[in-house]
C-alpha cells in the first residue's frame, strides 16, 4: 500500500499532508500528558514492534503469503490518538529509513495507513464490540484496511501523474485489499484472544458501553432530519432530470414498453394518488422510515445482551 | 518444518532488512561526497529535487535526472549493486503497473498495438518513479538516521515527533532480534510441517507474545528514563560547519531545479 514518490500529483501530496499534519496535531493534542510522560518510550518501542510484526509472513492457500498491517489492533491496544501517532512512526521510519514509500508522499501515506486504518478501525471496533466482541475484532481489522486502500486509491485516482481513473484504482485497490483484510482480520483477532487471555488489563479498561437513550434520540433526530428533507430531495432530482439507473437502462432499452405491474404498492412511485407529489414524498418516506425501524428494532431484539447475555 | 514455511521464513525477512539498516549506517560513515554534506542542506536538497522531478511529463528529464543521481551515487561510494537494486525494483513494479497504458492511450503506432503517446507516458512514469527513489536512496545511504533527525530537529520538526522516531529506530535491532528469537523457537519446536490452521494459531500466539513483550520493554525501558530523569529525549542537533562540499551539492540541486523549471 506504499505510494512511492512520483504516484501523486504534488497537490494531492500537498493537501495529504496538510490534513495528515492536522490529525496528527490533534492527536498529540489529545495525548499530551502521555506523550511527555512514561508513554513517549512505549510508544516508540511498540512502533518499533509493529514494524517488526509486519514482517512475519502468514501462509495463505495458494502458496503465497500476506503479512499483518496492525493499524486496527494498535488502536484496540493504545487508543486511537496514540495508536495513530505510533503507525506514523511506523510508516515515517519506513520511508526514512528503508525507502519504503516515497518523502514527498510521505503524508498520503500516513493519511490511509495511520489515520483512516487506525481511526476507522477503532470506530468499528467501539461500535460493535458491545455487541460481539470478535466480531469487532475481526470487521475493525478488515474495514480499517479495506478503507485504507481506499483513501490510497483515491489519491492515486485523482492524480494526473497515474494514468488509471479512479473508478479503476477504487475497484483494484479495494477488491485486492477486501481479501488480504480478511486475512488481517483473522491474525489480529488470534493476537487479540491471546492479549485478552494473558494481558486482560491491557483491552479491559476501555470497554464501551452504549448509552441508548443518547442512541435513540441521535438517530431519530438523524432519521427524522432526512426524512423532513425528502421533498427537497425529489425536488433536487427534478431539477437536474435524474433517474433511477435501472429505469433509466429500462427506457434506453425499450424494456419498459414491455412492463407488466405485479404489485403496485401502497405508495406507489414514493407518492400518495391525487396528493401533491411532495406531500406524497413526505409521507413516504415516514412511512419508510417507520417501517424499516420497526422491522430493525424486532431484528436486533436476539442481539440485546440484556435478553441473551454472553 | 517445511523449508517453505511462510512463518519461519520471516526470520530471513527480519534478518535482511537489519542487515539493510547495518549497511546504510555503515555507508553513511565512509568518506564521500554526500557523506559530508551537511544532513540539512541535504534533506533540504534531495526533497527539492524530487519535487522537480514528480513535475516532470516528459522522458528526457527524469532520464537526466536519474543519470546525475547515477553520478552521486557513485561520487559518494554507495555499493553499486545495493543502489540498484533499491531503484531497479520499484521501477520494475512500476512499469508493470502502467504497462497497460502503453496500449490504452491513442495516438500514432510505435509497434503493433503500442502508441507514441503510450509509450511515452510509462517511459516517462517509470523513469520519474525512479529518479525519485533514487534520490530519496542517496539520502538515506549518506545521513546516519541521528542526523537526519538532527536535521528535522533544525527544521522545527517537533521534539516529542523526533523522539519517538529516534526511539523506533534505537529499538528496530532489539524488536527484530526478539521476533526472530521467537520464529526460530517455533521452528526447532516442530518436527513436522505444519498445516494451515496450525500455522494461524501458532503465528497469532507468537504475535501476541511477541508485541507484549514489545509493551513490556517500553515500559521499562520508559520507567528507565523516568528513572534517569526525563523522558523528553536528547536534542540529536548537532553543529557541523558548512564547507565545499555543500556548496557544490547546493550548486547541483539549483541547477538541477533551474533546469527542471525551464523544462516544464
Amino acid at each position: 500500500m506504499h505510494i512511492l514518490d512520483g504516484y501523486l500529483d504534488l497537490w494531492v501530496a500537498a493537501v495529504a499532508a496538510l490534513t495528515s499534519i492536522a490529525v496528527l496535531a490533534f492527536a498529540a493534542r489529545r495525548s499530551a500528558g502521555e506523550l511527555d510522560g512514561p508513554r513517549a518510550p512505549l510508544l516508540g518501542v511498540t512502533a518499533a514492534a509493529i514494524f517488526a510484526a509486519q514482517m512475519l509472513n502468514l501462509p495463505i492457500p495458494g502458496g503465497t503469503s500476506v503479512h499483518f498491517v496492525g493499524g486496527a489492533f494498535a488502536a484496540i491496544l493504545l487508543g486511537p490518538h496514540l495508536a495513530a501517532l505510533a503507525m506514523t512512526a511506523v510508516v515515517a521510519v519506513q520511508a526514512l529509513v528503508f525507502g519504503d514509500g516515497g518523502i514527498v508522499v510521505l503524508g498520503g501515506n500516513v493519511l490511509s495507513m495511520a489515520i483512516v486504518e487506525v481511526y476507522v478501525g477503532y470506530a468499528i471496533f467501539r461500535v460493535l464490540r458491545p455487541y460481539h466482541e470478535r466480531v469487532a475484532v475481526v470487521a475493525a481489522a478488515w474495514t480499517g484496511i479495506t478503507l485504507a486502500a481506499l483513501t490510497s486509491a483515491v489519491m492515486l485516482g485523482v492524480s494526473q501523474a497515474f494514468a488509471y481513473d479512479v473508478g479503476t484504482v477504487l475497484s483494484i485497490m479495494g477488491g485486492w485489499h477486501g481479501l488480504l483484510g480478511v486475512a488481517e482480520g483473522a491474525i489480529t483477532l488470534l493476537a487479540y484472544e491471546f492479549v485478552r487471555e494473558t494481558r486482560p488489563d491491557l483491552v479491559a479498561d476501555r470497554t464501551s458501553t452504549i448509552d441508548r437513550r443518547r442512541l435513540f434520540r441521535r438517530g431519530s433526530a438523524v432519521v427524522g432530519g432526512l426524512v423532513v428533507l425528502s421533498p427537497a430531495f425529489a425536488w433536487a432530482a427534478g431539477r437536474v432530470g435524474y433517474t433511477e439507473p435501472l429505469e433509466h437502462a429500462a427506457e434506453a432499452t425499450g424494456a419498459t414498453a414491455h412492463a407488466v405491474t405485479t404489485l403496485p404498492g401502497i405508495l406507489p412511485d414514493y407518492g400518495i394518488p391525487g396528493v401533491d407529489p411532495y406531500v406524497g414524498t413526505l409521507v413516504s418516506g415516514v412511512v419508510g422510515a417507520a417501517l424499516v425501524l420497526a422491522i430493525g428494532w424486532l431484528a436486533g431484539r436476539p442481539l440485546d445482551p440484556d435478553r441473551e447475555p454472553r | 518444518m517445511s523449508p517453505v514455511d511462510p512463518v519461519s521464513r520471516s526470520a530471513g525477512t527480519l534478518t535482511d532488512r537489519a542487515r539493510g539498516l547495518l549497511r546504510d549506517e555503515r555507508v553513511a560513515e565512509r568518506p564521500g561526497w554526500l557523506q559530508a554534506v551537511h544532513p540539512v542542506v541535504k534533506l533540504l536538497g534531495v526533497f527539492a529535487l524530487i519535487v522537480v522531478t514528480v513535475t516532470f511529463d516528459a522522458p528526457g528529464p527524469p532520464a537526466a535526472m536519474l543519470a546525475v543521481t547515477l553520478v552521486l551515487a557513485g561520487l559518494s561510494r554507495l555499493p553499486p549493486k545495493a543502489h540498484a537494486l533499491r531503484t531497479g525494483v520499484p521501477m520494475a513494479v512500476s512499469l508493470v503497473i502502467v504497462a497497460p497504458q502503453a496500449v490504452v492511450f491513442s495516438g500514432s503506432a510505435l509497434a503493433g498495438p503500442i502508441t507514441v503517446p503510450g509509450a511515452s507516458y510509462v517511459a516517462t512514469f517509470v523513469l520519474r518513479v525512479g529518479a525519485s527513489v533514487s534520490l530519496l536512496g542517496l539520502l538515506l545511504s549518506t545521513t546516519r538516521f541521528a542526523s537526519l533527525l538532527g536535521a528535522l530537529r533544525s527544521l522545527r520538526v517537533p521534539r516529542t515527533a523526533v523522539t519517538m522516531l529516534a526511539i523506533t529506530y534505537r529499538y528496530l535491532l532489539v524488536v527484530f532480534e526478539e521476533l526472530s528469537r521467537l520464529v526460530l523457537a517455533r521452528r526447532s519446536r516442530r518436527l513436522r510441517s505444519a498445516t494451515l490452521r496450525e500455522s494461524w494459531r501458532e503465528a497469532g500466539a507468537l504475535l501476541g507474545t511477541f508485541l507484549l513483550r514489545a509493551l513490556d520493554r517500553g515500559e521499562r525501558v520508559g520507567r528507565a528514563a523516568r528513572s534517569r530523569g526525563g523522558t523528553t529525549g536528547r536534542t540529536y542537533v548537532r553543529r557541523q560547519a558548512i564547507g565545499v562540499a555543500d556548496a557544490a551539492f547546493a550548486s547541483v540541486v539549483f541547477a538541477a531545479v533551474a533546469a527542471g523549471v525551464l523544462l516544464t
